[in-house]
């Protein structure tokens, strides 16, 4: 219901009546539809927050030989400090675009993306680095931990990048570790866990420069449900803890209900 | 940018994926690199100890030889000389034959002319040509010979040092042929062999004579530098304490002085080897007598053994005569006269052979019997050349390559020989130095320049030399130049060579590894494509992408390099486990053994080695930075997709 909240503009009780009790059927209308009155033309700006990440006009075209595939579409969307947005949509509807855009490891191919006020456009291959490094995190759906390291290592990977003191960055593998259950774990490789497991160390990863966004694509995609949801808790619990916002590209009903908003994604252009 | 510790972790992780591949790697380009590294250490290890060899002999000295067209050899390829050589013999076989018929006649002797052979032998050619040729045999020949030698010397040390002076020789030497004009041989045992003696007259020589190496042609004076690298570390206390004439015996003749058996050809190199070791041991017991005499004295001991063996094999024969005059053998180890045994010739007979006698004298026919005993020291030892059956072989070429020798003769060293004491110098050299011109003629001495560098030495002999194939050399190249003693000289252009074949091999290893470690890393780089995505998410700026893998690369060449080294050493300690014993022995060999705790060994440790690690270093990190450079390029998340 938190979605419902958030788009406090729009008749529910006319969805609801439309639906009856067809919850899911009117939640995902309600989605496309929330979506599509934030994403279009003009985000909707909640009062007490500030914007972290912005998009303005984002166009992405691949070539592949003589076909070009347009995978975003004029997208200008808000996201705000510490919210949670779930980005939706359907295989090759461009979500993974966009977010991999917003971080930063795409460029467009036009339009702008600003997070926390800096526009990628004008940075540095260098710059974007260092600033990714320490703004964003990312978690994949594969995971991607490197499988000769023990975890501790793991987690520490981006700190070593972000050129950070090592005690300093020890106590934040521990405090991560405990965030997300693993501080038993430490000195496992990732072999020795399960998938859930591995995926909460690359979450850790992913908060240890203690960026002020996470982006998650498919984060629960190679999950069982319950390993999933424990996913999801770990979203909300950081979230909460660390003020993170956090854009998660899922199919996962589940993750995007847990969002604050929806963004849906169709052959690239926000519904 | 990433520290070097952290780039060493993940550096280090790569090395654990794809382990299979990896090892491959660092199995084949190690391989390859160990190549060069073994050859490396078995170079540098065997020109080490050619070097230490090199003292002993003459590899560290380059001296050339200058061998000069002996004058028989010009006589005969110079139609105007031997016109003129013809001309003058047949003027004084006519003097003489008239000069002889006239003094007979004044003696009262009977003197056929024809017992005296015309100088020159006519042959009939195709188409009722004829042609004449000289008969050097003549006594006229001989002399008409004699003089055009004397007028016409073969080119001397003055020669040499002219033509050698722009090439900047340090030292000229020469050797010549000891040449008496008589019988010289061994007193065996201390005692003269008659019997051999007499037979030495005949056309077969026997092998004994043959062997010995007072046989002219065998021995000869050389300067004592020429000989030092053979002679015994006392050879002058030696020469000072006997007053006997110094001499360095070929090894074989040193072998049988010593009363030792000729090993057989199976025997083993350490038989060889133990053998030559005591021979050089035992070398300086090694004194022995030769025995001088002139063609009368010789003549004298012939008939003396013949007429014996005659009257034995006429025992029983009623109608056999003895001879009026008898000469008995001299004891065998005086070396002296052959004693009248019997004489029963008429005074008449006996005036007649006086007179004989002066005819003979008067026409330069030496009847009075000359004979003089030699006592010899031995001061060193030649090592025996190479012979043919083993040039071919791997020890073969080692010894010719390590080795040093000389002619194979035995020789007087010059100065050691000139601190005997003058009379007897006096006396011996009137002997040694008995060579007539004609004798000169056949032989001409050497010379000898030595050289600071083998560079010089080469140049003098490429520019200066006379063709070998030339039948006669004058004029700017009066010599035929070759190396001497060693092949210090082929040793130093064999060394060049090998180095300029260990670059050629070490550049076809560095293509080859190259291609190996490029296609290695490059799929390396290629499977690593997702993580430089997920290093790049993680805030990676190229360069430290470009950090780990470049430290990947250098950890992956360091285990190559160390296997390279570890796989080459031991390769190479292997090889000269396996063969210095040998090895050394053939050195030994080619030595004479003169220093028996001296060892051939084919390893040793160079820093070079640390050159091709650097190299395979090297190559590592020039193979990676295509791949690299085209890798921190690519998009990574498009890798990530396409995955």
């Amino acid at each position: 219901m938190a979605i419902l909240k958030q788009a406090d503009d729009i008749q529910i009780e006319a969805f609801l009546q439309l639906f009856g009790d067809d919850v899911s059927a009117a939640i995902q209308s309600i989605q496309s539809l929330a979506a599509k009155t934030h994403a279009h033309a003009k985000p909707v700006l909640p009062t007490n927050k500030k914007k972290i990440i912005s998009v303005r006009s984002l166009t992405k075209e691949y070539t592949t030989g003589r076909t070009k595939l347009q995978a975003l579409q004029d997208v200008s969307l808000d996201i705000y400090e510490g919210e949670f947005v779930a980005i939706t949509g359907s295989s090759g509807s461009g979500k993974s675009t966009l977010l991999q855009l917003m971080g930063g490891l795409e460029k467009p191919s036009s339009g702008t993306v600003t997070v926390d006020g800096v526009e990628f456009g004008s940075m540095s291959d260098r710059e974007l680095s260092r600033f990714r490094g320490q703004m964003i995190g990312f978690v994949f759906q594969f995971f991607y931990l490197q499988p000769f390291l023990s975890l501790n290592k793991n987690i520490e990977v981006p700190g070593m990048f972000a050129h950070s003191k090592r005690e300093a960055r020890m106590e934040r593998v521990k405090e991560l570790a405990e965030a997300v259950g693993l501080n038993e774990r430490l000195n496992h490789l990732p072999k020795e866990l399960s998938g859930g497991q591995i995926q909460r160390a690359a979450i850790a990863r992913a908060l240890l420069n203690n960026p002020r966004v996470l982006l998650a694509d498919e984060p629960t995609g190679n999950l069982d449900s319950t390993n999933g949801t424990t996913i999801i808790n770990l979203f909300e619990k950081i979230r909460q803890q660390y003020g993170t916002t956090i854009v998660v590209v899922t199919h996962d009903y589940k993750i995007a209900s847990r969002a604050d908003r929806q963004i849906n994604l169709r052959d690239g252009l926000i519904i | 940018m990433i520290g070097i510790v952290d780039t060493y972790i993940l550096a280090f992780t790569k090395l654990r994926t794809r382990r299979i591949r990896t090892i491959l790697t660092i199995v084949t380009s190690g391989l390859l690199f160990s190549c060069v590294v073994a050859a490396l250490l078995l170079s540098q290890g065997v020109f080490h100890s050619i070097n230490q060899f090199n003292k002993l002999g003459f590899g560290q000295r380059y001296i050339v030889q200058a061998t000069p067209t002996t004058p028989i050899v010009a006589f005969y390829d110079s139609q105007s000389a031997k016109q003129s050589v013809e001309a003058r013999a047949t003027q004084l076989y006519t003097q003489t034959v008239a000069a002889k018929t006239q003094e007979a006649k004044k003696l009262g002797i009977a003197y056929d002319s024809s017992s005296d052979e015309k100088p020159l032998q006519t042959f009939s050619g195709p188409n009722d040509t004829t042609s004449t040729t000289l008969n050097g045999a003549t006594p006229t020949a001989q002399q008409a010979l004699s003089e055009y030698f004397a007028a016409n010397p073969a080119p001397g040390a003055q020669s040499l040092k002219a033509i050698s002076a722009k090439y900047h020789p340090t030292a000229f030497y020469s050797a010549s042929s000891v040449s008496v004009g008589g019988s010289f041989v061994t007193m065996r045992s201390g005692e003269e062999n008659f019997s051999t003696e007499a037979s030495s007259s005949s056309t077969t020589t026997s092998q004994s004579i043959q062997n010995d190496v007072l046989q002219n042609g065998s021995l000869e004076f050389a300067s004592e530098s020429l000989v030092q690298p053979f002679l015994l570390p006392n050879a002058r206390s030696l020469t000072k304490n006997s007053a006997a004439i110094p001499i360095a015996l070929p090894y074989t003749a040193a072998e049988r002085d010593l009363g030792l058996t000729p090993l057989p050809g199976t025997a083993s190199s350490s038989q060889k080897l133990a053998r030559i070791q005591q021979v050089y041991k035992q070398a300086a017991s090694i004194r022995f007598y030769g025995c001088y005499r002139n063609g009368t004295s010789m003549s004298q001991i012939q008939s003396a053994v013949t007429t014996a063996s005659e009257i034995a094999a006429n025992k029983n024969n009623k109608n056999y005569q003895k001879p009026n005059l008898i000469y008995g053998l001299p004891a065998a180890n005086l070396c002296g006269q052959a004693p009248v045994a019997s004489d029963t010739r008429t005074a008449d007979e006996k005036s007649m052979d006086q007179k004989q006698a002066q005819f003979n004298a008067m026409f330069g026919i030496n009847t009075t019997p000359d004979q003089l005993k030699m006592p010899f020291q031995v001061v060193g030892i030649i090592p025996a050349q190479q012979d043919k059956a083993s040039s071919d072989s791997a020890a073969g070429i080692l010894q010719s390559l390590v080795g040093s020798s000389l002619s194979g003769n035995a020789a007087i060293p010059q100065e050691l020989y000139n601190e005997l004491p003058t009379p007897l110098r006096t006396q011996y050299t009137s002997v040694l130095t008995k060579g007539d011109a004609l004798s000169a003629g056949n032989t001409a001495p050497s010379y000898y320049a030595e050289f600071s560098n083998a560079t010089d030495a080469r140049n003098f002999i490429n520019d200066a030399s006379c063709s070998p194939q030339a039948v006669s050399c004058s004029g700017a190249t009066p010599f035929v130049l070759s190396a001497f003693g060693s092949n210090s000289i082929a040793l130093k252009d064999l060394r060049q060579k090998i180095s300029g074949a260990l670059r050629y091999g070490a550049g076809i290893v560095i293509v080859l590894a190259s291609i190996i470690m490029t296609t290695t890393l490059g799929r390396m780089l290629a499977d690593g494509r997702r993580e430089t995505a997920v290093f790049r998410a993680t805030g990676a700026k190229r360069i430290d992408i470009s950090a780990v893998y470049g430290l990947y690369t250098v950890i992956l060449s360091l285990l190559v390099a160390a296997f390279a080294l570890v796989l080459g050493t031991g390769v190479a300690r292997i090889v000269d486990n396996y063969y210095w014993r040998t090895v050394t022995i053939q050195a030994q060999l080619a030595y004479g053994g003169s220093d028996p705790h001296l060892r051939f060994r084919l390893f040793s440790m160079t820093a070079s080695i640390l050159l091709v690690a650097a190299l395979a270093v090297a190559v590592g990190i020039v193979s990676v930075l295509l791949p690299l450079i085209r890798n921190v390029r690519r998009n990574p998340i498009q890798d990530m997709r396409d995955e």
